[in-house]
């Protein structure tokens, strides 16, 4: 009962349901109003006549009645036929009845003892239903004939049936429920076509999702003749479609990087070995100075992918000790004091000796060391170098608790990097040279960097510096909060 | 055979060099696909073994400028890129086989051979001429039911004028072929080579010579006497 289609069923189907009783109640009780109008009207013009025949001052009555022919001819005769459903009574002050039409035969109209002394005093009538014995239900109109000389003062009865109408409104009941359950079945029928029909879309959708596959993600999904109310879903599906061909495609990349990075190494291992084994006259010293080359490379590889696998799993294992910023840039650039020397690369360190903060020094040198590797081997040779450590005070108003920032930047020249490098740089595997040639880095160092600085909730940013000029530089800053309690 | 090898790894470039040359080829190898490109253009290779990967000018692009010049050499993609979707590509390019690293060094150069000799449209690995047999798959050369033992430099001269038997080769189209770019052109190192042939494929004292010169055109290899 969780679809659409039976939400809508659920809840529409009685509704028109209800809709179709209150409106047959409403033409019923109409008609009904109607009918006992039209009957209230030949009922009163009845006993109008009825009236001006008995205040008449007559002849000898024909009949049981005492009528004047010339006026109650008709009268007379629906009195008299005992199937017009027409009837008169008369009573005396006494009760005892005086007079009745032929029709009524030996029924009683049921007098009305309680109105008739209100009969008396107004002068006016009284309009009731009532039955007669035989359970015909009948229209009552109860008036006082008052006495003169000749007549004694008498209560008078003139009623009518209610067969026909009661027939009538029988009829109309029965039309109203059939049709209203016509009604009923076929508006439920349209629903479900017009649902079925407006679902449809959704279906549409539902397929073309179905067939969206790993190698299809550039496909987007088609908004033409989607109702207006899913156009909002299907653009954040395409929106999703999107994100995901990214993603798939930097894992495709990444897969591709990987290869290359492994696979390369470890095919002039196999292929040297392979050539000294077969034509050992063709070896030389040379071949495992290759092996040991290539093999260093793989290490390289494995080593980072592992680290970084290392401080992603780390989570919030972090250390907190006092760290001297000066003495840990120190330590990293000693790691890198061959490569700095042999490209003649001018370091200006513009760091405060006694500035110091805490954080892990393990992630922090892990994140220094590849940036400064980064400045160390691609910035070009005999260029500078320039890292600076910047404290940043930042008092919060309370007297034990001081946030303190140290903004540490390294600047180096990089004329080839773009702007869009800038985005991908952090990537996996990422190499600005797409031939992936050269064994030094494997393209890991600031994607590690990125994720050490993440496990100490920091941020490295990178912006270029003199842009798309031959002194483009590029800066790699890393904020450092040091929370002291 | 002369194959033109284009790796950015040095390492890996080395190690394939040696064993193509081994195996009686003569190997061109560069690491740059813009050299690549050049050299392809300028010599006629037999095959043209190219990774894809390659600083310079991409693998990919290296195939399509070649395939535009009208340059039908076969072409072996030797790279790191092993799904299917890359090696469909490189096929679909004009790329005649496709290998991924890291790969059996017999099983290149046996794939180097397949495409060499789809290049002479020879599908039978043995070449005869007259009752000289040799297999380029077993490496073997046979006289009158006699073994031949050959370097591998006379079993690819050899070889060369067996493919293109009947016809008069230039010294220029052997040194091609045959020798690679470390050969002076100067040099006389062609002659010396046919004249050691000749001399190993005379098996006994009255078996006819196979190897013939047309002054001042080339060597002609033909069981009749020109």
């Amino acid at each position: 009962m969780k679809s659409i289609r039976s939400q809508l069923l659920l809840w529409l189907v009685p509704s028109f349901v209800i809709i179709a009783f209150l409106a047959g109640s409403s033409l019923y009780l109409s008609e009904k109003r109607r009918l006992e109008a039209n009957l209230d009207n030949e009922l009163n013009e009845f006993v109008r006549i009825m009236k001006l025949t008995l205040k008449r001052p007559s002849p000898p009555f024909a009949g049981p009645f005492n009528m004047a022919p010339e006026f109650v001819s008709s009268v007379k005769k629906k009195l008299n036929d005992d199937s017009s459903g027409y009837y008169m009574q008369s009573w005396a002050e006494d009760g005892s009845t005086l007079n009745k039409s032929l029709s009524l035969g030996d029924q009683q109209i049921i007098r009305p003892n309680r109105i008739n002394q209100q009969l008396q005093d107004s002068g006016e009538y009284v309009e009731y239903d009532s039955k007669l014995m035989s359970g015909d239900e009948i229209r009552v109109y109860a008036f006082s004939l008052q006495g003169n000389p000749r007549r004694a003062t008498s209560d008078v009865s003139v009623a009518i049936s209610k067969k026909v109408i009661n027939q009538r409104l029988a009829n109309f009941a029965l039309e109203l429920t059939v049709g209203g359950m016509f009604f009923c079945i076929l508006l439920s029928a349209i629903l479900v076509l017009v649902i079925r029909r407006s679902l449809v879309p959704i279906q549409n959708l539902t397929e073309q999702v179905a067939k969206v596959e790993a190698g299809s993600l550039h496909n987007r999904l088609i908004e033409e003749n989607v109702p207006t109310e899913i156009t909002p879903l299907v653009d954040r599906l395409n929106q999703l479609l999107t994100r995901l061909e990214q993603s798939f495609l930097r894992e495709r990349q990444f897969n591709s990087d990987l290869a290359h990075e492994l696979q390369t190494p470890l095919a002039a291992i196999r292929t040297t070995s392979e050539v000294a084994l077969k034509w050992p006259e063709q070896s030389s010293f040379d071949d495992y100075r290759y092996i040991a080359e290539s093999t260093i490379q793989l290490q390289q590889t494995i080593d980072s992918l592992l680290t970084l696998a290392r401080i992603e799993s780390s989570g919030n294992e972090t250390l907190s000790e006092s760290v001297s910023v000066f003495t840990i840039v120190e330590e990293c650039l000693s790691l890198h004091a061959n490569s700095i020397e042999a490209r003649g690369i001018d370091i200006i360190l513009d760091v405060n000796r006694a500035q110091s903060l805490r954080s892990d020094p393990r992630l922090l040198r892990i994140i220094l060391s590849n940036l400064l590797s980064n400045a160390a081997d691609y910035a070009p040779e005999n260029s500078e170098v320039t890292i600076a450590g910047d404290l940043l005070l930042n008092n919060q108003g309370t007297s034990n608790y001081q946030l303190n920032s140290t903004v540490l930047t390294v600047v180096n020249s990089a004329p080839n990097l773009t702007k869009g490098d800038l985005v991908t740089m952090f990537d996996r595997l990422w190499r600005k040279d797409s031939s992936r040639t050269g064994s030094k880095h494997v393209g890991l160092g600031l994607s590690i960097a990125r994720t050490a600085a993440k496990a100490l909730s920091l941020e490295i940013t990178a912006d270029l510096v003199e842009q798309s000029t031959p002194e483009q530089k590029i800066k790699m800053s890393l904020t450092v909060v040091d929370k002291k309690f | 055979m002369k194959l033109l090898l284009v790796e950015d790894s040095e390492a890996l470039r080395r190690a394939v060099v040696k064993a193509l040359k081994a195996s009686g080829f003569a190997v061109d190898a560069t690491g740059d696909g813009q050299e690549g490109l050049w050299m392809a253009l300028e010599h006629d290779y037999d095959v043209i073994i190219l990774d894809i990967m390659l600083p310079g000018l991409d693998g990919t692009k290296v195939l399509k400028k070649l395939r535009e010049a009208n340059n039908e050499s076969p072409v072996l993609f030797l790279t790191a890129k092993d799904s299917i979707e890359d090696r469909v590509a490189g096929l679909r390019l004009g790329a005649d086989d496709y290998l991924v690293k890291s790969f059996a060094i017999e099983e290149l150069i046996a794939r180097v051979e397949v495409l060499a000799r789809r290049k002479y449209q020879i599908r039978s690995p043995k070449l005869v001429v007259g009752d000289l047999v040799l297999d380029r798959s077993a490496k073997t050369v046979r006289r009158a039911e006699q073994n031949i033992v050959l370097s591998s430099q006379l079993f690819a001269l050899l070889e060369y004028l067996m493919v293109n038997a009947g016809s008069v080769i230039s010294r220029s189209q052997i040194e091609q072929h045959i020798y690679d770019e470390q050969v002076s052109p100067m040099s006389n190192v062609v002659d010396t080579a046919v004249c050691a042939l000749r001399k190993a494929i005379v098996v006994t004292n009255d078996c006819p010579a196979l190897i013939h010169t047309r002054r001042g055109m080339g060597y002609l290899m033909s069981v009749d006497k020109p």
